[in-house]
């Protein structure tokens, strides 16, 4: 049953948690796997893509620090978001002073022109759309495991990502024109 | 319908929907080792940081089809990367080394021991005696003292207790080890596995290390053994113990950690029918779990050279 499937899930992530807590490094390995998708996004709807790949990194690094003053473990995938929203501000605000760096040096294969196309225009969205968005298009999660990793209802994951999609549609058609 | 598309992919797929997801899918994270030692650098200090990358970046030895990635200029390793040509590269800490599909590399450090790497495979050097293997398979023989070597996957740490093996990792981050000569250990969230030559181990995200067999073993024996591993099923953990040979006290011994009440005491029995137990090994000691009896039965194993058992740390003591 799907109810006990997300309560196991939920508890073997709690599980992790602790684990990680207390020092455990392939327990935090795990979660990094586990969230760094849900954090990549979050980062690339505020910030630049070739930024957002060390900013991982950073949000994690961070996370690790700071991991045994989290209270209640049940309550990792909101704080490490709200981590990762205030380093991509803070980010942000010092990178005003800097010049734009998409074009990168990586270690994977540069992403064409287009996407970074499509994906200004999702960051020129609504916040509330942005990260649903990436999400499902760029991370390809489905909405359900949307809603599972963010914490979102999946009524509520499901509404951004139609009303999401809408505008985003409008805008390239418009961008088109 | 086209909005479950959107929803969860299933459906007649929404042509915008899916265009959009095949444009932006190159833009997806894809999971590279959380790199503690190295701190990135921020704001105005990134641009000649980015140059320092971009020069150094790719060291590429493509004829050997392997690709070697610098992080960040630091120590150099004794570990030697051999060209086609002969030049050798040394490896330094916080490389990358992603072999090609379907090559072979061999990795050489005359302190440490021989790595080879199989195709399509991906090993971070954190340093002289310490590899991050994320995904694929590497081969080792290993001449240092025993305990000095570690391996860390997505799952667990393996320690070289001097020996040969060959340890692969998949996409999912899961794990299979065979020994060809010698021992090590698997260490992950409090749980260890011991696994001798002869013997192999599976690892998963969720439990860590699994419970080791030796590959000779019934198949029967070794599906009840994952089945209990991985669900926890009683049902299979019975069938396990009535299948088991001598030979298996192994797979039993460990099974002692990973049981307890009713479930310890079959384990127990069985252990007690298959190997003479020392009187330190008592049953009532060994269902307490207590570290004394745990290691008397171990010793009761006789499974060879065990001088590296002096130096472990035990983590039940």
């Amino acid at each position: 049953m799907r109810v006990t499937v997300e309560s196991e899930q939920r508890a073997e992530e709690a599980a992790l948690v602790q684990a990680a807590r207390s020092g455990d490094r392939v327990a935090f390995g795990a979660l990094y796997t586990q969230y760094g998708g849900v954090i990549h996004a979050v980062l690339i709807s505020r910030v630049s893509f070739g930024d957002a790949e060390d900013l991982v990194q950073e949000v994690f690094l961070r996370a690790m620090e700071r991991l045994p003053d989290l209270k209640d473990v049940q309550a990792f995938p909101a704080w490490l978001f709200s981590i990762a929203r205030r380093m991509a501000t803070d980010y942000a605000r010092q990178r005003r002073t800097t010049c734009a760096v998409d074009h990168i040096a990586s270690t994977r294969p540069r992403p064409d022109g287009e996407a970074f196309a499509v994906l200004r225009q999702i960051q020129s969205l609504p916040e509330t759309y942005r990260d649903t968005l990436i999400l499902r298009l760029v991370e390809g999660m489905t909405g359900p495991e949307i809603a599972q990793r963010t914490g979102l209802t999946c009524d509520s994951v499901r509404v951004n990502l139609c009303r999401g999609t809408k505008l985003l549609r409008e805008k390239l058609e418009g961008g088109l024109k | 319908m086209k909005s479950d598309y959107l929803w969860d992919g299933s459906g007649e797929p929404d042509d915008t929907v899916a265009g959009l997801e095949k444009q932006l899918r190159p833009l997806k994270w894809t999971p590279g080792p959380l790199r503690e030692g190295r701190r990135t650098v921020m704001a105005s200090e990134r641009a000649p940081w980015r140059l320092v990358i971009a020069a150094t970046a790719l060291i590429a030895t493509a004829t050997v089809g392997t690709l070697v990635y610098l992080g960040q200029t630091a120590a150099q390793t004794s570990w030697r990367l051999s060209g086609e040509d002969g030049s050798p590269s040394y490896l330094r800490r916080g490389q990358l080394v992603k072999t090609q599909p379907a090559t072979k590399v061999t990795l050489f450090s005359e302190q440490t021991g021989r790595v080879i790497l199989d195709g399509d495979t991906r090993l971070r050097v954190g340093g002289e005696e310490r590899f991050g293997l994320e995904q694929g398979t590497m081969h080792a023989l290993i001449w240092a003292p025993p305990a000095k070597f570690l391996v860390e996957t997505p799952t667990v740490k393996a320690v070289d207790l001097g020996c040969e093996y060959t340890l692969t990792v998949a996409k999912d981050g899961s794990g299979f080890l065979t020994v060809e000569m010698g021992w090590v250990a698997f260490e992950a969230r409090g749980l260890e596995s011991f696994i001798p030559a002869g013997a192999a181990c599976t690892t998963s995200r969720r439990r860590g290390p699994d419970t080791p067999h030796f590959l000779d073993a019934r198949p029967d024996f070794v599906a009840a053994v994952g089945q209990f591993d991985r669900r926890h099923d009683i049902a299979a953990l019975h069938r396990a113990v009535s299948e088991a040979r001598s030979r298996d006290a192994l797979t039993l011994w460990h099974l002692l950690r990973r049981t307890e009440g009713t479930e310890r005491a079959l384990v127990c029995d069985r252990l007690a029918q298959l190997v003479r137990l020392p009187d330190v090994a008592s049953r009532d000691a060994l269902l307490r779990g207590d570290a004394a009896a745990l290691e008397g039965a171990w010793d009761a194993l006789q499974l060879g050279d065990m001088k590296w058992w002096r130096e472990w740390k035990r983590r039940w003591r």
